[in-house]
């Protein structure tokens, strides 16, 4: 006797992330899910970032590692709401653990949640974590193949972030076979060119954020993929 | 490896729709996966084997679909599969101005039973 199903397999996962997303919605507060490699600059953009914009937006940040507290002191200098998730071996953040580091959140006054996900370009873009958009990094020492070998980020994300332009000189990053393979995922996401250290580009980003923001606030889903 | 979250959520989805049919055991399951989910089948059967000892799915033969991206274009109307997952193009004129129909689902999309004894 055969049953037909059709239950999607995450769906226990996802109804964490729909609660998250509810919860969001209800206080006006942006989430964005950062996904890059290892060592592509994912924390060390946030800290200049949440710097710069520091006068116009309140973040709150929720980390995941597989172990250690090292990236949770090294947003310390900043004063603002951190919270460490280590998953203990998983290669991603699930909605059912990141929902832990929204919890913990809760009670401070926030604009924007950031979540940077255990360094990974493949599994973390599987998960939902009930945030609005994926964002995807990937830095110039890296190589301009990124969104053809590891599609599904590049497919999903609403912008990407191409970080460490200041080794432009010293790689071989072929911008235009990058632009190309993200024009290959079938939608426009903009491309934010940033360096972390000299804050170069790092304006647009935050112009963007405060867009999504505005554009949440005003009832307008920003969505988890942008506008084709 | 995201797979073992995947092989939870099929154990967690049998042991609830077998609980609905008492008196009946699980001899087989199908999935379909889209190929955009990067799942490994040969890992997620390895993981499989090890997850439905003592369960409902104990002796249950699994079936693996494994779908190909199929897309819209919305420049020619035509639809079709897209052979590399990377590169979302009409297969009939090239544009990139496509949807997806299919590719990236991740269902349970049946179980057969048999009565017990």
């Amino acid at each position: 006797m055969e049953i037909k199903v059709l239950r999607d397999i995450l769906e226990h996962d996802g109804e964490f992330a729909r609660r998250t997303r509810e919860d969001l919605r209800g206080r006006g507060v942006l989430c964005l899910n950062l996904i890059g490699a290892p060592g592509s600059g994912k924390t060390t953009m946030l800290r200049s970032l949440i710097a710069l914009a520091s006068d116009r937006l309140r973040f709150g940040v929720i980390i995941g590692d597989i172990a250690s507290q090292l990236d949770a002191e090294r947003f310390s200098p900043l004063g603002i709401p951190v919270v460490q998730l280590n998953t203990g071996g998983a290669c991603h953040l699930s909605a059912r653990l990141t929902r832990r580091g929204f919890e913990a959140l809760a009670s401070n006054e926030l604009d924007v949640v950031m979540v940077e996900n255990v360094g990974n370009l493949a599994c973390p873009a599987e998960f939902d974590l009930g945030e609005d958009a994926k964002l995807s990094m990937v830095s110039v020492a890296e190589g301009h193949d990124k969104p053809v070998k590891y599609p599904l980020l590049f497919h999903q994300a609403a912008a990407h972030i191409l970080s460490k332009t200041d080794l432009d000189p010293f790689v071989d990053f072929d911008r235009d076979q990058y632009y190309a393979a993200l024009n290959a995922t079938g939608h426009r996401a903009p491309v934010f060119p940033i360096c972390a250290k000299t804050g170069e580009g790092l304006d647009a980003v935050i112009d963007w954020i405060a867009g999504m923001l505005d554009a949440k606030r005003k009832g307008r889903e920003p969505g988890l993929r942008p506008e084709a | 490896m995201h797979e073992w979250a995947l092989v939870e959520g099929v154990m967690r989805i049998s042991e609830e729709e077998g609980a609905r049919h008492p008196g009946h055991y699980v001899v087989g399951i199908e999935l379909e996966i889209g190929r955009l989910r990067q799942v490994v089948p040969e890992d997620f059967r390895f993981l499989f084997d090890i997850a439905r000892r003592g369960t409902v799915l104990e002796r249950a033969e699994l079936v693996l679909d494994i779908r190909p991206v199929r897309v819209h274009c919305r420049d020619c109307c035509a639809d079709g599969l897209v052979e590399e997952p990377a590169w979302m193009a009409c297969p009939r004129c090239g544009g990139f101005d496509v949807e997806m129909v299919e590719g990236d689902q991740m269902l349970v999309r049946s179980i057969n039973l048999e009565p017990n004894g």
